[in-house]
């Protein structure tokens, strides 16, 4: 019995001994070529390309307890052929009910209906698959500060391939903030969105000329949130009741949004000298549609709240006139009651009063 | 003014009943242009706006009108200024001493009185009232309107903050004016007691000698006989046509 018994027992350790090893073998089997740091390989067009994985990196990842075939499911024999190699297919694992436990949504239907998942359909090598973003054998949690992807890291992220425009988003209010690790400021995708991001001409966007502004008062009329910042969330309330903003609910496209006035990446805050909406700038600014605009554009508030004292004499006509509304139409409605009850009462006295003279 | 004929008199010409008719048109599609934006808040403004064909289009009606209105608001001064006719009827317009104690008898009349009908001329004190009110509103409403539609030089000369202000005037002062139209305007004329359905004097321009002599006692004795004592001839009154 105790011979069995030691004999099960090796058996067993040696079964799960040849399973490590075999894992572990396989792994190493990749890395003989691709640990090493030179590995490389050169394109037809002279472009050096490292074929090197970091395996430490590869490791702490979240796909670390995977194998290499795993997700390069084209590769059976090593070594392996040298073209012909597929880029790696996310969607075999990542689909929703995977049988293996990976996360799985529908995320990746609207990654196909973006501007990049068609860019990518159409062909244009530019266009970035979940790689572009995710990283490959880098790829963490979004909450861990190494992701790609986790908030403070998503405008370098972006600025990859976006470089122009994440220079300018750098120096904005809102890129400023972010440099300073402020979690609440708006990175790339707080308003174009994540893997559904389309071109701002499409009416789709939530950057879109009508959209827009609905995009930034998600924010900008968050009262608690705009009081850190000493911002007025009124400015969306008021915006929507002008013109501009009436016509823009409308679906006039071209009147004023935000972003007209205020920027897009280079948004900065009104005391800042470089700030479209700086009342030094402000001619320039209103006068891209409004020709003809001098200094005098910039006495006065654009964003009035008639119902507020703050708005001035404003304030106080919108008042005299409510109020004269308010008698008017008491006044009226009153004189009508009187005249009706003077008739009625003049024809009753009449009749009563025999025969008419009238 | 033209002689009596049959029964009824001629009270209004042809051109003062084509300038109400244009004024009429213009102000009924500015009030539903303009309350369209005025309430783009509710289901009433919401569905004004689509039925005028959406923001801009409504905007491009609003302007139309607005164009009409300064078009018969000139061609109104003109007559009252250059025609014999339509300067006397400006004359009859004036506020003279009889309306101040006519006010002061409607008011009694209203707390419960007993009527007592004034010798009113061509006109009522309340008919004055509401054609000053009217062409005082339409001159202001012009004349914020016009800034608004030239925004920009309005901005230029005098600063941005003057279009919320006017925005602000030309809003609450339209609803006040379309409230007194229809609450006062058209019930005095069309909807009252004794008038309703209507009046069609705006219409054909004429009045029964009847109405005018309870109405307008004191025009029913200067057409009657041409006896105009010097009472009618005052000069709050001036006729200076016919």
């Amino acid at each position: 019995m105790r011979v069995l018994g030691y004999a099960a027992l090796v058996l067993a350790l040696a079964g799960a001994g040849s399973a490590m090893a075999q894992q572990a073998s396989r792994i190493q089997k990749c890395e003989v070529c691709h640990g090493k740091p030179d590995f490389k390989k050169v394109l037809a067009n002279g472009q050096v390309v490292s074929l090197h994985v970091d395996m430490e990196e590869f490791r702490a990842s979240v796909h670390g307890e995977r194998r290499c075939e795993e997700c390069h499911a084209d590769i059976t024999e090593i070594p392996h052929q040298k073209h012909g190699i597929q880029k790696v297919r996310c969607v075999r694992c990542h689909f929703q009910g995977n049988p293996v436990g990976a996360p799985g949504s529908d995320i990746v239907e609207s990654y196909r209906q973006s501007v990049h998942g068609r860019e990518m359909a159409a062909g244009n090598p530019k266009a970035p698959s979940c790689q572009g973003c995710h990283g490959a054998h880098d790829i963490r949690k979004r909450d861990e500060a190494e992701s790609r992807t986790t908030r403070l890291e998503i405008p370098k992220t972006c600025g990859r391939c976006h470089i122009e425009i994440y220079a300018e988003y750098r120096t904005s209010v809102h890129g400023v903030g972010a440099a300073d690790g402020d979690m609440r400021v708006p990175v790339c995708t707080t308003c174009h969105g994540e893997h559904d991001i389309q071109r701002h001409e499409d009416a789709a966007s939530r950057v879109s000329p009508l959209q827009v502004s609905v995009t930034c008062s998600t924010c900008h009329s968050a009262e608690p949130l705009m009081e850190r910042y000493g911002i007025s969330s009124e400015q969306v309330a008021t915006y929507s009741e002008s013109f501009h903003g009436i016509a823009n609910r409308f679906g006039m496209e071209t009147v004023a949004n935000c972003s007209s006035c205020h920027g897009i990446h280079d948004i900065r805050s009104h005391a800042d000298p470089l700030s479209a909406v700086h009342p030094e700038n402000l001619p320039a600014t209103c006068g891209r549609c409004h020709p003809g605009a001098n200094a005098n554009f910039a006495r006065g508030r654009i964003h009035v709240n008639p119902k507020s004292k703050d708005a001035g004499i404003i304030f106080y006509v919108a008042q005299f006139f409510k109020w004269l509304t308010i008698i008017t139409l008491t006044g009226l409605a009153l004189h009508i009651l009187l005249d009706l009850t003077r008739i009625f009462l003049n024809r009753r006295g009449t009749r009563a009063a025999g025969d008419g003279h009238e | 003014m033209q002689a009596s004929q049959g029964d009824t008199v001629q009270r209004f010409s042809v051109a003062q009943r084509v300038q109400h008719l244009l004024l009429m048109l213009a102000v009924t599609v500015l009030a539903l242009t303009g309350l369209a934006l005025w309430f783009h808040d509710t289901a009433f403004g919401r569905t004004l706006i689509r039925l005028e064909g959406g923001v801009g289009t409504r905007g491009e009606i609003h302007r139309w009108a607005a164009g009409l209105l300064i078009a018969v608001g000139l061609w109104h001064v003109l007559y009252t200024v250059f025609t014999r006719y339509g300067h006397a009827e400006l004359m009859r317009m004036l506020p003279g001493r009889r309306d101040g104690t006519s006010v002061v008898r409607s008011f009694r009349a209203l707390a419960g009185a007993r009527p007592r009908h004034g010798e009113h001329g061509k006109y009522r004190t309340a008919q004055k009232v509401q054609y000053w009110a009217i062409a005082l509103a339409a001159l202001s409403m012009t004349v914020t309107g016009l800034g608004l539609w030239f925004e920009t030089a309005t901005m230029a000369i005098s600063s941005a903050g003057t279009i919320s202000l006017l925005r602000v005037i030309h809003g609450f002062e339209g609803t006040l004016l379309v409230i007194f139209l229809l609450l006062w305007h058209l019930y005095e004329v069309h909807l009252r007691p004794g008038v309703f359905p209507g009046d069609g004097s705006f219409l054909h321009g004429r009045m029964s000698l009847e109405r005018l002599r309870r109405e307008h006692a004191r025009e029913h004795r200067r057409l009657a006989g041409g006896v105009g004592t010097a009472r009618d001839a005052g000069s709050e009154n001036a006729e200076a046509g016919s």
